[in-house]
């Protein structure tokens, strides 16, 4: 036998014998969560991949099918975990938009500054954990130093740090509290030169450069077929955030830029992720300057009711368009709501993104995609 | 504690609204909070949620009838008029697709400003194929695929398609119903990212997409029983036998 065995055996065969399957995770540091990915390996090259998820599905669309429309709120700071503000937003403006309740600006401006800190904590995240995955720890630390003070913010005004229940619908639970403004502002003026504290640390870094230039292309068309969006989109150079092609809440009072890459890599993503904390700022700090006085309720009817319809309301989430589709039968809690999940829809891209890499660079893609995998199996 | 703070929240609501005739309505209102359970938003209107899951017992016991003229109060008061459904079958998209597709268009509608084409389910995958590729529409981005059941419809599910054009910034939303037993084409050869929310969708409501690369399921295991999004899946209800199997819990 053992001496014809490479004239017997077919090439492909051959090949196949060479590879191997391992799994990545579910308990893995580097996949964010429960997370498995089953790699096909010729070597150290990725063949194919294939992502398991569902590991920590709680049914939250099925949950607040049978809630009310208020009590549905928390539910959704579950699923994006880090960017609950975002999630709240989301839900509790669709709601709005079916009830037909105009809020107040002073709530509006509130709501949009406070979305856009959670964009900046949320980068903030990736950030270290990215870095760290990539192996600079330093940034980790940096990046959860201003993280925490986010979280202060949070905690002053909505009482908590993570899971928030940041919003109502119809406005806000409580007005900003005595020197909360300013607090905004101290954190408003120093977070530019934390950013460029990160920047000096990877942008110019032989290492992350190594790291993260050429990983994961994806050119623009592919990005849109396969339905990216977010920094993932914007880092290949398409132009579409949420904030500017439907503007909701207060966007369209701001001047704001939206950043793009060009090569569609690893780190055009994360130049773009880090100048959009800019831009965040940027929008903050007109917030701080034109916070508007006035009520910060609107009057919402005391059960809340929409009509027999449906409506799809999306926001840009610090992790690419998060939507809301609900279907209201005219009763007291939704008829279906369902989540349109940015990070379930950016994850089915790794399957293109790390073909033919190695598996250190699964690691560098993993991050770069900025899952969640609260907001994944929901 | 949430429900705490929303019953909090109301109380502390109730002092602004002057409209209200006695302390004593408002009051009772937080009540219908308070029963989380709440399936049970049916029983403050038994008469009326027919679709509803029957819980006749929470009805009879909850004292219904103060909470009723509570919750009908706001409309009144309300001055926003509820919105419709109102007819679009003249808009240029519409007629763009009848040229192409004479009859695929069955309902052309709008809520609230956003554009819903009801379609033939059997012309899905042409249909859209020529609206991502047609210039004059270019919807280039599926944003969602999903599903709402009604079981009690001859034809239960609709199946929902949310495209945008990133180019022209428009967004419409396709939906066609299907009978239980029914499939639909998978779009997945148009839109790759259709690959995962049609499983997802298959997953959840048992609809099966015709010619789709990798129909399993995505969230569930493999080897689960049921698809959970069905109205007639209680929201208390699990596989069982599967837990049994692979927890080695038993209830």
């Amino acid at each position: 036998m053992e001496h014809d065995i490479f004239g017997a055996i077919d090439e492909k065969t051959v090949l196949d014998a060479n590879q191997v399957v391992i799994n990545m995770g579910p308990q893995h540091p580097s996949t964010h969560g429960v997370l498995r990915v089953k790699l096909t390996l010729d070597g150290e090259r990725v063949i194919d991949t294939d992502c398991i998820i569902g590991y920590l599905h709680r049914g939250t669309e099925k949950i607040v099918e049978n809630r009310p429309y208020a009590a549905g709120v928390p539910y959704f700071d579950r699923t994006d975990y880090v960017a609950a503000v975002s999630n709240n937003l989301g839900y509790v403006e669709c709601v709005e938009k079916m009830l037909g309740v105009e809020v107040p600006p002073r709530v509006q401006y509130i709501r949009t500054m406070m979305t856009e800190f959670q964009r900046i904590a949320s980068h903030l995240l990736w950030l270290g954990t990215h870095a760290l995955d990539i192996g600079a720890m330093t940034v980790f630390l940096y990046a959860f130093r201003e993280r925490e003070e986010i979280l202060k913010l949070f905690e002053a005004l909505f009482g908590a740090r993570l899971t928030i229940h940041a919003f109502r619908i119809g406005g806000l639970w409580q007005d900003l509290p005595v020197g909360f403004l300013d607090a905004c502002r101290r954190f408003s003026d120093t977070i530019g030169e934390h950013i460029n504290e990160y920047e000096g640390l990877l942008t110019n870094n032989r290492i992350w450069l190594e790291r993260t230039r050429d990983i994961g292309v994806i050119s623009a068309q592919d990005a849109i077929d396969l339905g990216l969006t977010g920094p993932v989109l914007r880092g290949s150079g398409v132009n579409y955030d949420v904030r500017k092609a439907r503007p909701y809440s207060a966007y369209a009072d701001f001047d704001f830029d939206i950043p793009l890459g060009v090569h569609g890599d690893t780190y055009d993503r994360y130049l773009v992720r880090i100048e959009e904390m800019r831009q965040s700022n940027r929008i903050i700090q007109q917030c701080i300057t034109r916070m508007p006085t006035g009520p910060i309720r609107a009057k919402a009817p005391r059960v809340i009711k929409p009509p027999v319809g449906e409506y799809y309301h999306s926001v840009e989430g610090p992790k690419g368009e998060l939507g809301y589709y609900i279907v209201s039968e005219g009763k007291t809690s939704p008829y279906r709501v369902r989540i349109r999940p940015p990070t379930f829809i950016n994850l089915q891209a790794l399957k293109k993104l790390v073909k033919g890499h190695l598996v250190a660079d699964v690691v560098a893609i993993i991050g770069t995609l900025d899952i969640v995998l609260g907001e994944i199996d929901r | 504690m949430d429900e705490e703070k929303e019953k909090s929240k109301e109380q502390e609501k109730k002092p602004t609204s002057e409209e209200a005739p006695s302390p004593e309505k408002p009051k009772k209102q937080p009540k219908v909070w308070a029963k989380p359970g709440a399936p049970a938003a049916g029983p403050a209107r038994p008469g009326v949620g027919g679709a509803g899951e029957s819980k006749p017992p929470a009805a009879a016991q909850a004292s219904p009838a103060p909470p009723k003229p509570a919750a009908s109060a706001p409309p009144r008061k309300s001055p926003v008029e509820t919105p419709t459904y109102l007819d679009i079958s003249q808009d240029p998209l519409v007629s763009r697709i009848q040229e192409k597709f004479p009859g695929a268009v069955l309902a052309a509608q709008s809520f609230l400003g956003q554009k819903i084409l009801t379609v033939d389910p059997l012309v899905v995958l042409p249909l859209c194929d020529f609206l991502k590729h047609d210039p004059e529409c270019n919807f280039d981005l599926l944003e969602d695929v999903t599903a709402v059941d009604f079981p009690e419809r001859d034809k239960r599910f609709v199946v929902v398609y949310q495209l945008c054009s990133i180019r022209r910034n428009v967004q419409v939303r396709l939906k066609c119903n299907i009978a239980e037993n029914d499939k639909v084409a998978s779009v997945t050869s148009v839109w790759s990212v259709a690959n995962w929310l049609e499983r997802e969708v298959y997953d959840m409501f048992g609809i099966i997409f015709l010619g789709h690369p990798d129909l399993r399921r995505i969230l569930l295991p493999e080897d689960w029983v049921g698809h959970p999004l069905r109205k007639d899946y209680d929201v208390h209800k699990q596989d069982e036998d599967w837990i049994q199997r692979h927890l080695q819990i038993r209830k």
